[in-house]
């Protein structure tokens, strides 16, 4: 299965535009502009403010975004339905409720949360996968559908469990608890991405191989296990690496959820159905899209911290719905 | 011109958005008969039927009911004339025979839906006549494949209608259950004076049953007659694309096709090469 | 649906004669707990305008029987709209929410907060109203201009992106103006207080939803075989689809005004019903009606009581929990029969 012509110029096009919007995002990207030229010679505090503040969340919003991309085209295929995102496995309510019950007990030095929010989201998020994985468990592996619906519920729940939650809390921290649940970047740092950048630089690429599988599992379960496909092991494998990059991706940037569904639908229509193409395509668009979303967070609505995944959806909606309205 | 009492359509035409795909039909039912459309997949004959059933509306033209514009009669009107069973029809699983026969009596009842003495006795007669009254308290999500299918018919029985149009009846049933269901159809039409219109697949089974077969092929009537004039080997060369032989029955008279080879396309389907 | 089902009548009548019993308990129940503890005599004695104690009359008149009359008609409305919703698009998991309908109330809702504070409950009530009707719109005006027309998944799909859309719009006013406690409130649902003027504008939009639904139920049953058998019935399907949607929308609109998103009412009651009573929609609905009631006033009354009066848990906590099984089996149950298909 080889990619079609003209895919590899298309896949060329989408890396030049997310060069673009990341030097957009480097130089003008929040409260202050970075001239590059002073930057080059390192010149006085620009520097300091570009390494510390900027970089990281520039770093985040391109792992995060490509994460989420190629996480969602896997979920996509997995369950044969191009309307998931890989919040319907349940990590996000999960991931939710670990950031509320962190926020709500923890009491240490700021320094610390930036590693403590991360770890109490990635653990929830397991949680919730592993309540989906036990609600749809059949001895036969569960079908699309199960999962599916045990996604649903478990979601369902613990989103109802979250707002109680959320109500008992300090008022300053349901703020906080809100602005997690819709996604931010605010928590970007070096800390943070010492556990981000490695876990993206082993899965991103298994999520890359794990393409034939997934090219063969969109025609059917009897057509892939007569073609010499395991389903339910192979199923069961690439559930588990969505998973892994999904969830480290929702530690560190909460319920962006809609960057999963949004990018593979656009890089279909660019580069076709093969998941070889669809795969590194949706990774870059998720990363676009990221970024451009919080770029316009962080220049347009700028004294309050606006979440990016709000932003996310506002410009992303209407692009779908005229997809509808043109299908 | 009214009260004719036949079905009939005047330069039909029907598109699904803006795609026509019957166009210039001008076919009549004959009163009391078993039609058969027969023609090969994607050829119209399921839209044609839909058309006359008033479930699809005309692009242009008409289909006339006893003289009447059919989409201009109310709904309900047409109803008490004409029964229409869709392919594979579904209903939910829970639902017992009995109460799916009674929907058939839709049509007749009022503002509240309740049933009277007529209703009943005509769910009963439906019941009957399908051999179904054994089962009637059985959920449609235990039947049979056949059972499912005569549960069906009984409703649209139970319209009590003069007219019986039903879209591929006989779709994957057995041939046990495939008999059974046009032998049901053809008693209908002799004891009860039906006037009963199918869509069907297999080509002998049309023959044997039907009393006029009309053979579609791109939206157009390509043949029409009786099954002695339609089943040629020119027809069914033309129609299907199939070099066939034609042979009679022994035992009822009616023909049989056996077919040998598929015909090569003529011309050519698109244009060829790999999609870009 | 005939004489013939002389069980299943029987068994529904004793149903429907069950469920009443059982709704008038409850509101007695509902009228006598609380803070102040009144009797029955108490309370029959307020009704009859011969009370001894004024703080009688302003608990059980100004506060118990508002909140009452709202828990009733809450579970009614959603139970009858999850019943024509779930009859007419065949899908037994279809609830009212799915429309984009409680993300467009929560909306109004909120821009009435912020702009036309002054207005009070009755504001928030009728920003609700319009603005569910709104969202609801645009979901059927995007549905139904899809190029290729109108199907149910389109408007599934539609629903779903709309409701995204308005949720994030009142995320993004939550943010602007600091409303963090107030979106978390309304995430749940729960019966808001309001008073007898607050009432009389929603029952008439409550009994125009309830009285069209009610005089479709037998063309819900006869749709409920597909629109192909329906129309060959001699059924207009346009139009009684299109008046189901509108009993959906007031009967929802109501509910979501006065207790926000109440999930799960609507899913499971109705199923329910169902599973006890067929599929003869001119029973499902009433009895829906009075078992939604029903529940909703036990909801209540519980989650009133299970705080001791410190810290309510919200209603919408209370209907997730107990709606949440029925779901999961429900499903099961759907993603086999899709499976064997």
């Amino acid at each position: 299965m080889k990619r079609a012509p003209g895919v590899a110029r298309r896949l060329g096009l989408l890396s030049v535009a997310l060069a673009a919007v990341a030097l957009t995002y480097a130089i003008a990207g929040g409260e202050m502009l970075v001239d590059p030229m002073r930057l080059a010679r390192g010149e006085g505090h620009d520097l300091a403010f570009f390494l510390d503040i900027r970089l990281p969340r520039l770093l985040t919003a391109l792992l995060v975004g490509g994460g989420l991309g190629a996480a969602g085209a896997m979920v996509q295929g997995i369950l044969r339905n191009d309307l998931v995102e890989p919040g319907i496995l349940g990590l996000n309510s999960g991931a939710e409720l670990g950031v509320i019950l962190a926020v709500a007990t923890y009491s240490g030095p700021a320094w610390a949360s930036a590693l403590l929010l991360p770890a109490a989201a990635w653990l929830g998020s397991l949680l919730a996968v592993g309540m989906v994985a036990l609600l749809s468990w059949r001895r036969t592996g569960p079908l699309p559908v199960q999962i599916l619906l045990a996604g649903l519920a478990v979601t369902m729940l613990l989103s109802a469990l979250n707002a109680v939650l959320g109500l008992w809390l300090q008022p300053s921290l349901q703020a906080v608890a809100i602005s997690w649940q819709a996604g931010t970047l605010g928590s970007a740092s070096w800390e943070q991405l010492t556990t981000l950048i490695p876990v993206s630089v082993v899965l991103l690429p298994a999520a890359f191989l794990a393409a034939p599988v997934l090219n063969v599992l969109a025609l059917g379960d009897h057509s892939a296990r007569s073609l010499g496909v395991n389903v339910t092991r192979q199923r069961a494998w690439l559930i588990a690496l969505a998973v892994a990059l999904s969830s480290s991706c929702v530690a560190a940037g909460g319920g962006i959820a809609f960057v999963g569904l949004i990018a593979p639908h656009v890089v279909r229509r660019l580069v076709g159905a093969n998941y070889r193409a669809v795969l590194p395509a949706a990774a870059i668009a998720g990363a676009i899209l990221l970024l451009a979303a919080d770029l316009l967070a962080r220049t347009l609505f700028l004294p309050s911290l606006m979440p990016t995944g709000i932003i996310l959806a506002v410009l992303g909606v209407p692009y779908f719905l005229l997809l509808l309205m043109r299908t | 011109m009214t009260g004719d009492g036949s079905l009939r359509t005047k330069d039909l035409a029907v598109a699904y958005d803006r795609r026509v795909v019957v166009s210039g039909l001008d076919i009549s039912i004959p009163a009391g008969g078993l039609t058969a459309l027969i023609g090969p997949n994607g050829s119209g004959k399921s839209t044609m039927l839909k058309a006359c059933a008033r479930l699809l509306p005309p692009h242009r033209g008409a289909a006339l009911l006893d003289g009447q514009e059919i989409h201009r009669m109310s709904s309900r009107a047409v109803a008490r004339q004409l029964a229409v069973l869709p392919q594979s029809p579904s209903a939910p699983q829970a639902l017992t025979v009995a109460e799916l026969v009674a929907y058939g009596r839709f049509p007749y009842r009022n503002l509240l839906g309740m049933a009277g003495a007529e209703d009943r006795q005509a769910v009963e007669q439906a019941l009957e006549l399908t051999e179904l009254r054994a089962m009637k308290h059985r959920p449609i999500g235990e039947l049979s494949g056949g059972e499912r299918q005569r549960a069906f018919i009984a409703m649209a029985l139970a319209q009590d209608t003069d007219y019986l149009l039903l879209d591929e009846p006989t779709a994957s049933l057995d041939l046990q259950h495939q008999l059974e269901i046009m032998d049901l159809l053809r008693r209908f039409r002799r004891e009860h004076g039906k006037t009963i219109v199918v869509v069907l697949h297999d080509l002998n089974l049309a023959a044997r049953y039907a009393s006029y077969l009309i053979a579609i092929r791109e939206g157009r009537v390509a043949k029409s007659g009786t099954p002695a004039a339609v089943m040629t080997p020119e027809t069914l060369a033309e129609v299907f694309q199939i070099e066939a032989e034609v042979m009679k029955c022994s035992r009822t008279g009616a023909p049989i096709c056996i077919a040998h080879s598929a015909i090569r396309a003529r011309r050519p389907i698109g244009p060829a090469g790999p999609t870009p | 649906m005939t004489a013939r089902n002389r069980p299943r009548c029987r068994r529904l009548a004793a149903l429907c004669a069950l469920l009443t019993a059982l709704t008038l308990g409850a509101i007695g129940l509902n009228l006598t707990f609380g803070p102040r503890p009144l009797s029955l005599g108490q309370i029959g004695a307020v009704m009859t305008g011969n009370s001894a104690h004024p703080d009688d009359q302003l608990v059980v008149l100004g506060i118990r029987l508002p909140r009452t009359v709202l828990a009733l008609m809450v579970g009614s409305s959603l139970a009858v709209a999850g019943g024509v919703m779930q009859g007419v698009t065949r899908n037994p998991l279809a609830s009212p929410s799915i429309a984009g309908l409680t993300s467009g109330g929560t909306l109004g809702m909120l821009l009435c907060v912020l702009w036309l504070p002054e207005l009070g409950h009755f504001g928030l009530l009728l920003s609700s109203l319009a603005g569910s009707m709104i969202a609801v719109s645009l979901v059927y005006a995007i549905a139904a201009n899809a190029r290729s027309g109108m199907t149910p998944e389109r408007l599934a799909l539609a629903g779903i992106m709309v409701s995204v859309l308005l949720g994030s719009i009142s995320g993004m006013l939550v943010f602007e103006y600091g409303l963090a406690t107030a979106s978390l409130y309304w995430q749940l649902g729960g019966i808001m207080s309001l008073g007898w003027s607050e009432i009389l504008v929603l029952l008439p939009v409550f009994a125009i939803g309830m009285a069209v639904a009610l005089v479709l139920s037998p063309q819900i049953t006869v749709l409920n075989l597909g629109t192909n058998v329906a129309r060959g019935l001699g059924q207009r399907t346009g139009p009684v689809i299109l008046a189901a949607m509108l009993s959906v929308l007031l009967l929802a609109g109501t509910a979501v005004s006065i207790a926000g998103p109440v999930a799960f009412v609507g899913l499971f009651v109705p199923h329910v019903v169902r599973v006890i009573g067929g599929h003869d929609y001119r029973w499902v609905l009433p009895v829906s009606a009075l078992a939604g009631a029903l529940f909703v006033l036990v909801a209540d009354l519980l989650t009133r009581s299970l705080g001791g009066g410190l810290l309510e848990v919200p209603l919408g906590l209370f209907t997730t929990l107990v709606g949440l099984p029925f779901f999961v089996v429900l499903a099961r149950s759907a993603a086999q029969r899709t499976n064997l298909s």
